[in-house]
Order: C-alpha cells, then sequence, then structure tokens
C-alpha cells in the first residue's frame, strides 16, 4: 500500500499485439496508467476491451510488445515472481463472479486463507471490514444467491480488495445496474481510489459513469484495431474530431 | 528466527504514562507476517486514553487495519478515548468509512437460531410435500390437456428423450441385469445344491428377477442416469430464464417440458426392464451351465414352467410406475432449483435420492397390493 516505489507509473504498455490463435485483433496498443489513477478503456461491444483486460491481467500472453507495472516487466518474469506479482492485483468480474457455495465474508475469506498466514478470526474479521467498506455491514452471512445483482457487485469489488491491490482491474462494472446503482457504485470506486490510493482500470461502455469519474481514458476500436483516441473523457467528448469517438459519447457529428 | 514476542515486538510498542496510553507503530505491517493482537499488547493495563502514533511505520496493509480496529473497539467498551491523529490520513478515512456504515448496519440481516432453524426446516417439508402434491396434480391436468390437443404435444422431444433415457441406457442395465443374475444364481446355487435341488436355481432366478429385480434394477440405473441429467438440465435452464421465457408465452413449462420427459420415462421403462429380465435370466443360465452343470435348454424349460403371465406383469405394470416417479422426482427438483451453480448440483443430487426413495416406497406399496389380489 505505502512500499515499494520504483515508478510513477502504474501500467506501461508498449506496442502491444493481443488476440487469440495468432489472429492478433488489437495491434501495437501503447498506453499509460498513472498511479492513483480512474483510467478507462472503453469502445463498442466486440471491440476488443475484454480481450486487452485478459491480455494485462496475464491470463493471455501478447504476441508482441512489452507490459511493465510499477516498473517491474510482467512479461519475461518467471512464473513464481508473475504470481507475486499478481497477487497485487485485484479483479472484479462482470457478474462479480462470487463462488455462490461459499458466503459473502467466505468469499473475501478465501483469497486471504491462500495468500497471507492471518488466523481463521482474523479473516473473518478483515472481511467485515472489507464488507463494511462497500457499504455491506450485516451481510457477511447471506449467500450470492440471496442479494441483489448491485450487491454482488459491490461485494465483487470488497473481494477484489481483500488482499490490498494496488491495481483493481473491473470489467464492465456497471453493466446490468440501474443508473442510481450505477452510480452508486461509481461513487465507490472513487472513494475507495482516495481512501485507498489504488489505480482503476475500467473496462466499460457507459458514458455516464466514463464522463463522471474517468481520470483519463482510452478508446479502442475493431475497425482500427487498436487505440483510436487517448485522453481526459470530457476533452475527447467535447472537442475530439474523430468520428467515432464523437458517436461514442453521442455528440452530433460536425459534418 | 526471531521468536514470536520479538517479532511483535518489532511493530508496536506500548507505554503507559498515567492513564495515557501511547501505541507507537514501527516497522513494516503486512498480513504475511505474524501481528500483534490488542489484547496482547494491552495487557491488564485500563488506559483512559490510548494515542497512536505512525511516526515510525514503513508500510503497512489491512493487518494494521484489524489491529487498529480492535484497539477501536475495545476503546468503545471501555469508555476510552482513541487518538487516532497520529495515523495515515487514508488509514482514518478508511475507519471513518467503516464505522459509518456499520452504523446504518441492515439489522434485519442475521442468521436464525437453532430452534427457528428447526422450525424453519419443518415447514420447509410441509412446503415441499405439497409441492409434490402440487406438481403431480399439474402434471395430470397437463396431460389432460395434451390428450385434448395432441398437436401441441413435443412429439420431437419425447422421441429424442427416449432415446436418451432408453436406447442410451442399453449397455449399462445391461451389464447390472446380469450380473445380478449371476450373483443371485450363485448364491441359490450354494444353498440348493445342498437339498439337490439345483434345477430349483431357475425358478428362484426367473421369479425374482422377473418380479422384483429387473424393473428395481433397471429403474435404479435410471434414477440415476435420467433422474439427475432432468433436474440438471431444468434446472439450468431456471437458472437462465428460460423457464420464465416459457411462462410468459403462455406455454406451461409443465407441458412443454415435463410431459414429454415423463412420457418418455413411462414408455421406455417397461421395455427397459423386459430387457433387464432377460440379460437376468441369462446370468442365471450361465451360472448354473458353469457351476451345476444344468444345461442351457433345460433350465430354459424350468424357467418357462415357473413363469406365468401375471408375473411378468407385475413387473411391467411396477416398472412403467417406476418411470414415471423418476419422470416425477428429476422435472420437480429441476423446476424448484435454486438460481445457483449449488443449486443446480443440489437439485441433481436430490432428484436421484428421492426417485429412489420414490421406487422403493412404490415397490413396497405394490407388494402389499399384489399380495391383496393374489397376482
Amino acid at each position: 500500500m505505502s512500499e515499494g516505489n520504483q515508478s510513477d507509473l502504474a501500467i506501461e504498455a508498449v506496442g502491444l499485439d493481443c488476440g487469440y490463435d495468432d489472429v492478433a485483433l488489437l495491434r501495437e496498443v501503447t498506453f499509460t496508467v498513472q498511479r492513483g489513477e480512474i483510467f478507462f478503456i472503453i469502445g463498442g461491444s466486440g471491440s476488443g476491451k475484454s480481450t486487452l483486460l485478459r491480455h494485462l491481467l496475464g491470463l493471455r500472453i501478447p504476441m508482441a510488445g512489452s507490459l511493465r507495472y510499477f516498473g517491474q516487466d510482467f512479461l519475461s518474469q518467471d512464473p513464481g515472481e508473475r504470481r507475486a506479482l499478481l497477487r497485487t492485483f485485484g479483479v472484479l468480474y462482470q457478474g462479480g463472479a462470487l463462488w455462490s457455495s461459499l458466503s459473502l465474508s467466505e468469499n473475501i475469506a478465501l483469497p486471504l486463507e491462500l495468500h497471507t498466514d492471518l488466523s481463521r478470526r482474523d479473516r473473518l474479521a478483515l472481511a467485515s471490514l472489507k464488507l463494511a467498506q462497500v457499504g455491506l455491514s450485516g451481510f457477511e452471512e447471506f449467500y450470492p444467491a440471496e442479494i441483489s445483482g448491485g450487491m454482488r457487485k459491490r461485494a465483487g469489488l470488497a473481494r477484489a480488495l481483500a488482499l490490498d491491490p494496488r491495481i483493481v482491474f473491473c470489467d464492465e462494472p456497471s453493466a446490468g445496474l440501474d443508473p442510481v446503482t450505477g452510480r452508486k457504485l461509481d461513487e465507490l470506486v472513487v472513494r475507495l481510489r482516495d481512501t485507498l490510493g489504488t489505480t482503476m482500470v475500467i473496462v466499460s461502455h457507459e458514458v455516464q459513469s466514463i464522463l463522471g469519474i474517468g481520470d483519463r481514458l482510452i478508446m479502442i476500436d475493431r475497425e482500427a484495431r487498436g487505440i483510436v483516441a487517448e485522453g481526459r473523457p470530457r476533452e475527447l467528448a467535447a472537442r475530439s474530431e474523430d468520428a467515432r469517438v464523437r458517436e461514442f459519447f453521442g455528440v452530433p457529428a460536425t459534418r | 528466527m526471531p521468536d514470536a514476542s520479538e517479532e511483535v515486538a518489532s511493530l508496536v510498542e506500548a507505554q503507559l504514562e498515567g492513564d495515557q496510553m501511547s501505541v507507537v507503530l514501527k516497522g513494516r505491517w503486512s498480513t504475511s507476517v505474524r501481528r500483534p493482537t490488542w489484547k496482547a499488547i494491552r495487557g491488564e493495563r485500563w488506559p483512559a486514553v490510548v494515542r497512536f502514533d505512525a511516526g515510525a511505520l514503513q508500510g503497512w496493509d489491512s493487518s494494521l487495519l484489524l489491529f487498529v480496529s480492535e484497539a477501536e473497539a475495545w476503546c468503545a467498551e471501555a469508555g476510552a478515548r482513541c487518538d487516532k491523529e497520529g495515523l495515515d490520513p487514508r488509514l482514518r478515512a478508511m475507519l471513518a468509512e467503516i464505522a459509518a456504515t456499520r452504523a446504518k448496519a441492515n439489522p434485519s440481516a442475521s442468521r436464525p437460531g437453532v430452534l427457528a432453524s428447526i422450525g424453519i426446516a419443518g415447514l420447509d417439508l410441509v412446503e415441499r410435500t405439497k409441492g409434490i402434491f402440487g406438481f403431480v396434480g399439474s402434471c395430470v391436468l397437463g396431460a389432460v390437456s395434451a390428450a385434448r390437443h395432441p398437436k401441441r404435444f413435443r412429439w420431437r422431444d419425447c422421441v429424442a428423450e427416449m432415446q436418451q433415457c432408453g436406447a442410451m441406457a442399453l449397455p449399462i442395465v445391461g451389464v447390472i441385469s446380469l450380473l445380478v443374475g449371476l450373483i443371485m444364481a450363485y448364491q441359490a446355487a450354494v444353498q440348493l445344491r445342498q437339498f439337490g435341488a439345483d434345477i430349483y436355481v431357475a425358478d428362484l432366478v426367473g421369479l425374482s428377477v422377473v418380479r422384483e429385480m429387473g424393473p428395481m434394477m433397471a429403474a435404479v440405473v435410471l434414477a440415476g442416469r435420467t433422474g439427475a441429467a432432468f433436474a440438471a438440465t431444468l434446472g439450468n435452464m431456471k437458472m437462465n430464464e428460460e423457464i420464465d421465457a416459457l411462462q410468459t408465452l403462455g406455454v406451461s413449462p409443465v407441458e412443454f417440458l415435463v410431459l414429454p420427459r415423463m412420457l418418455a420415462l413411462g414408455v421406455m421403462m417397461p421395455l427397459l426392464a423386459m430387457y433387464a429380465n432377460l440379460l437376468g435370466i441369462l446370468g442365471g443360465m450361465y451360472v448354473s451351465m458353469a457351476l451345476l452343470g444344468i444345461p442351457p435348454s433345460a433350465y430354459w424349460i424350468e424357467t418357462q414352467l415357473t413363469l406365468d403371465l401375471s408375473d411378468i406383469s407385475t413387473g411391467l405394470i411396477k416398472s412403467a410406475t417406476f418411470g414415471l416417479l423418476i419422470g416425477i422426482a428429476g422435472c420437480l427438483r429441476g423446476l424448484e432449483a435454486d438460481r445457483s451453480a449449488a443449486g443446480v448440483g443440489r437439485a441433481a443430487t436430490s432428484a436421484v435420492v428421492t426417485g429412489i426413495l420414490f421406487i422403493i416406497l412404490a415397490d413396497a406399496l405394490y407388494a402389499v397390493i399384489f399380495q391383496i389380489l393374489g397376482w
């Protein structure tokens, strides 16, 4: 949390080629993410946002390029050190991906059990603290099937925070939520960034939350097979000349 | 390696001056290192003020959060003041947020006690029993309406299910029936040989296979094979909102999904039972030939003399009932499954258990009925 000061950049991606079975869906993806930034990866459906996320998480190995987290090379490391780096990531999956046979507090205690030496009592106490952080105090003994979709997302976020990650990746956090619940989740993300100083990388196509909480963004496009825009959301929405960006933000085309 | 107290001493030091305890945090706090507990640090001292000092702290994570929240909880209980000014502002913000959401925690979010759990389980049992009767009722109503409009019936699904639960089950039903016939003949041979009554192995195996073991073995295999598959399929469909989609179309899931499966099982079970009967008798024949030297033709004639139509038909009536019961258990459990991966798993397990229980109960009931009727 307050250790290690190797670099001010949380993520440095240079010339990443991402794809499946030797077919690159994205070429030459280059971007950087500052520490403590709320960074959006945006694009239409099927543009390769999730593909890029899978590559950033090491679930897939990029075909070319280099990827550094906090100044440490991610791709050329040996598996042991890469696992150590992965431990500093938290991931919020699209549906929350809570384990349905475990209660909420057990869901959060499981990563702690696998990766720390905390006692069982401490794990459950910490799980309860993390749930309180996302506003789910009192729901420790509930099972994922017993709570609403928005609460599942928040519980998923609490689980992502279990190991004090330095970067939290969120895959479509507000997908399937009503605008009010979605906005509350956005507020939660900002608050967690402010209190924990965690870097947030969010894959999304919700214009509301991108404009509302995003510090910076990259937009990727299927046709262009890469990044078509980079910058601050409000500036891009207001001033971009790119038709694809204007269309995404719902700004009428100038010509 | 330093012992525990040394490790702890390198993380925190607490000194009591008057009624004020200053807690000096130092070193690197991490969840992967053993942390001190507030109870151990406080010991038997009762400070009125607890003051944290994080000047010498090199790094921290959730383990420090745990420690400070323990201290905070103790202070609140003992009426002491907790001075956190010396802590990292981010940690203070976190603690404040946690305190805020805990204050408005949902009080209804608590688990029932032991007595309440027993009561809930009892009511649940009543509900489930009601559910079974209600389901049987809606199956009957569905069958009536399907008989009136045979064109609406899903014949295609029914035939596909027949292949799945009938033809595809031939190998496993065959192997099990053959082995059961072998085992029974072997046991009978050992006993009957003592009386020189070797040939009656055929009577014993023939009667018990045709009246009991053939239908029963086929049904148990299908309860495990097909009942579980029905429950898993329907449970998944429910999770995927496919059942809801049917209902909004005005289609009853019972007519659309359950009846074709029940009919398939009801028709295929007697056929499978006949096949099981034949293989069971063949197993007995083989043992008699190999162990007792009875020629197959003699065995076959003895079997024919023993068995009459009522033996075979009672077995077949039973097996048709078993088929319907397995269908009811599988489909019912699938339709009432929880909408989660674990729920579907539980539904499949429960379908097998319920199916086998139903089979045994029905078998016992039939034994009494056939006894009274003299069949």
